[in-house]
């Protein structure tokens, strides 16, 4: 099994694994230490971290450790070398290196996290000393939830060889996470989907009135939590297994239904045509990418609305609060790596095979980069009109006396072109790294760095703030200077798109 | 034989001990088969993708019909190629039909030519299946069909037997054969199966070490009294064996 594991290891070499773990362990301890270094906290500061960091883990580990997973199994999907291990060892071993390699990765995280918080604790200074039980019981929770995320995600890199869908499913599942935290209301909810578990094992609440934070308490987590947490590691570990025994790992993965139709349907004696379709629209005919476009703002629109509800007595301006519920952490968190997503699914299609051969004798580069960059906005351009679709429908359903605000259409306007920034520069990065994964994780940075650089007043170096500026994401009553605001979108599209064209012009293409 | 085609002089990629091809000047005459030859390694792939664009020579300059081909001009003399690079390029979740859609929208190819190629390399009855689900052999002939398409001036293959059985690889033998002849086409065909070459080729250029250390008519090889097979040994000296 070391010798297993040690192979694993040199399979995963240059492939800059440890930089998804390094980059979340980053982000998390920089958010939280930024948050934390208010004097005003300094006395709850150990029990506030425990309150916080749950929260933060919510929303980064099922992102990362689908990003994670996936750089893991797809070397596999892409090196076609399924039918090369399966020749040399058994499925079990194969399986069982795949889930030792993650739970040793995310032990080390989970120590390191835990370390992470208190030597800033210290650092800080904040009173008194942890509960060395209450650290001890966080890195558990920290480190089973993760396992259990990762096990998931591994799976699902496993089954489907295209790796959008398991992106989507971190994405969307991050999203679920992190909005049945706030939902209380039904804590069986965020028991039963294993995203929701960092909000449902939380041991310690925040006692606040208003905006006036009075301290913080330990509390009980969610009943049933270890049970629902022990009932998703076992099945994720033997169902995958049941699975992956099961799987074709030929290239086929759970195909069979399609093998079974094609035969009668090559029977149709339909004329040859050639469809008006435009190309880049019939290279993503039979995507699976409707279901994470259809979903995310789907979900963001139901919890959004659930917490607007639960909340009445905090928020007032309806209409306005109402937005705020639904657009803010999908425009900050989800949105990016969604258009990530998007562009990382586009390029892929060149990237594969000897596509690039084919392409680059065929079309001209400005017009394949312009195809890629709008066929990628106008699918941003769906999914913000969908989420504008689901609030106009969620307000009518709470009732609301006042007609819909017309700035809406400002808002979405704004989002879109932000968004088209976005999808330029997701559509470069997914250009020149040729990982599936890897600029979704960037575009979950980049929706990070947006916020640090909204919060430092200047929303505008960054597309992924400008997005969710244009959105107005966390205050419907701020304006924006649209001439500057347009200018730097347009800046952000036409730079990133040269860039792109540049690219392909100056370096020589590679095939697998 | 009439015009060269196809010129490249002094064509160069990569330097020093990263020399992939080295100044080669190909000679393609019009409306013949070229068989381009190697070992495994040679240059032979590379070679082709600088004909294409697809990677920008070191040095050298690289003439098509008549024309140096620029960065500006490189896809309006590319319309009249048709290539074959590496393995097949498609798009596995869409069907043959689909894929050659592709291509023929990005030709500008009237459809009644899919339906002819399809036919060509007997792919129309599989032409709703995806291609993820092709054989090997299928997703060759997909790229061939591919190539094709729009009845080009000259079509470069590489290895285009590949993975093919052998009343397949007979085949499509007898098509590249005549298409110089029906099609009034012209073919670079690269391989390292020498009885191959033998049976298509005219021309042979022979490529090792990114070096051409040969190039001249299969006429003119055979009467030094040598076959293709000897020829070759002793000019890649034996190297691989292949």
């Amino acid at each position: 099994m070391i010798h297993n594991l040690s192979l694993e290891l040199k399979k995963t070499r240059r492939r800059g694994i440890w930089l998804i773990p390094a980059a979340l362990l980053l982000i998390i301890t920089a958010w939280a230490g930024r948050n934390m270094n208010d004097e005003r906290f300094l006395e709850y500061g150990w029990l506030m971290a425990l309150f916080n960091v749950p929260l933060l883990n919510a929303i980064l580990i099922p992102t990362a450790m689908a990003v994670f997973a996936s750089r893991i199994i797809d070397l596999e999907h892409r090196g076609n070398t399924w039918k090369m291990l399966e020749t040399l060892q058994s499925r079990f071993d194969i399986y069982i290196t795949k889930v030792l390699y993650g739970f040793f990765a995310v032990l080390i995280f989970s120590i390191l996290e835990l370390t992470a918080f208190l030597v800033m604790g210290y650092t800080i200074g904040f009173a008194g000393n942890p509960d060395l039980w209450a650290y001890g019981l966080f890195f558990v929770q920290t480190f089973v939830i993760s396992f259990n995320l990762y096990l998931l995600q591994m799976i699902i890199s496993l089954i489907f060889s295209n790796q959008a869908a398991a992106l989507c499913t971190g994405l969307c599942g991050s999203m679920a996470g992190l909005f049945l935290m706030y939902v209380p209301q039904w804590p069986v909810l965020r028991c039963l989907v294993p995203w929701g578990h960092f909000g449902a094992a939380m041991f310690v609440a925040m006692d606040a009135e208003r905006n006036r934070i009075n301290g913080f308490y330990y509390t009980r987590p969610d009943s049933g939590v270890l049970f629902f947490i022990t009932g998703w590691f076992f099945l994720l570990l033997i169902g995958g297994w049941f699975v992956f025994q099961k799987m074709d790992t030929d290239g086929y993965h759970f195909q069979h239904k399609d093998r079974v139709r094609p035969d009668s349907a090559s029977q149709s004696h339909k004329p040859v045509r050639i469809p008006r379709l435009p190309v880049e629209l019939i290279k993503i005919r039979r995507t699976p990418i409707w279901i994470a476009f259809l979903t995310l703002p789907l979900i963001s629109a139901l919890i959004g609305t659930a917490n607007y509800l639960n909340n009445l007595a905090l928020l007032k301006s309806t209409w306005f609060s109402l937005w705020t519920q639904h657009s803010l952490f999908f425009c900050l968190f989800f949105m990016p790596p969604l258009i990530g997503v998007y562009a990382s699914y586009l390029w892929r299609l060149e990237h594969s095979g000897s596509n690039w051969n084919m392409v680059l004798v065929n079309t001209p580069v400005w017009r394949l980069v312009f195809d890629k960059i709008a066929v990628c906005s106008v699918v941003t351009f769906l999914t913000l009109g969908w989420l504008c679709i689901l609030y106009v429908i969620c307000g009518l359903y709470v009732g609301f006396s006042e007609p819909v605000p017309p700035d809406l259409i400002e808002w979405f306007a704004c989002g879109v072109l932000g968004g088209a920034a976005v999808c330029a520069v997701q559509c470069f990065l997914s250009l020149v790294i040729r990982s599936f994964a890897i600029p979704v994780g960037m575009a979950l940075l980049g929706g990070f760095a947006g916020l640090a650089a909204t919060a430092a007043g200047h929303y505008y170096i960054l597309p992924y703030s400008l997005m969710s500026r244009g959105m107005r994401a966390n205050n419907p009553n701020l304006t924006v200077d649209l001439p500057a605001y347009i200018c730097c979108a347009v800046i952000f599209i036409i730079l990133f798109y040269s860039l792109s064209i540049w690219y392909i012009r100056s370096h020589d293409i590679k095939t697998q | 034989m009439n015009t060269n085609i196809i010129e490249t002089n002094g064509l160069t990629k990569g330097t020093g001990s990263q020399m992939r091809v080295n100044h080669i000047d190909l000679r393609v005459p019009e409306g013949c088969v070229y068989g381009f030859l190697g070992p495994n390694g040679a240059g032979k792939t590379t070679t082709l993708k600088l004909l294409l664009g697809l990677l920008k020579p070191t040095a050298g300059t690289i003439t098509f019909f008549g024309q140096k081909m620029t960065e500006k001009n490189r896809l309006s003399i590319l319309k009249h190629t048709g290539s074959l690079i590496e393995s097949p390029s498609y798009y596995g979740h869409l069907t043959g039909l689909e894929n050659l859609q592709i291509i023929a929208k990005l030709k500008k190819v009237p459809a009644s030519e899919i339906t002819q190629v399809l036919q060509t390399v007997r792919l129309y009855e599989q032409r709703d299946k995806k291609v993820r689900q092709y054989s090997l052999g299928m997703k060759q002939r997909l790229g061939i069909a591919m190539a094709l398409l729009g009845n080009p001036r000259v079509l470069i293959l590489d290895e285009p037997t590949n993975g093919l059985d052998p009343a397949g690889i007979q085949e499509i033998r007898e098509f590249i054969r005549e298409l110089p002849v029906i099609r009034q086409m012209t073919v670079i065909v690269s391989s390292h199966l020498l009885s191959e070459m033998e049976q298509m080729a005219d021309m042979v250029g022979i490529i090792n070490h990114g070096r051409l250390i040969f190039q001249d008519t299969l006429a003119a090889l055979e009467s030094r009294g040598e076959n293709l097979e000897d020829a070759f040994l002793k000019m890649t000296e034996g190297g691989e064996r292949l």
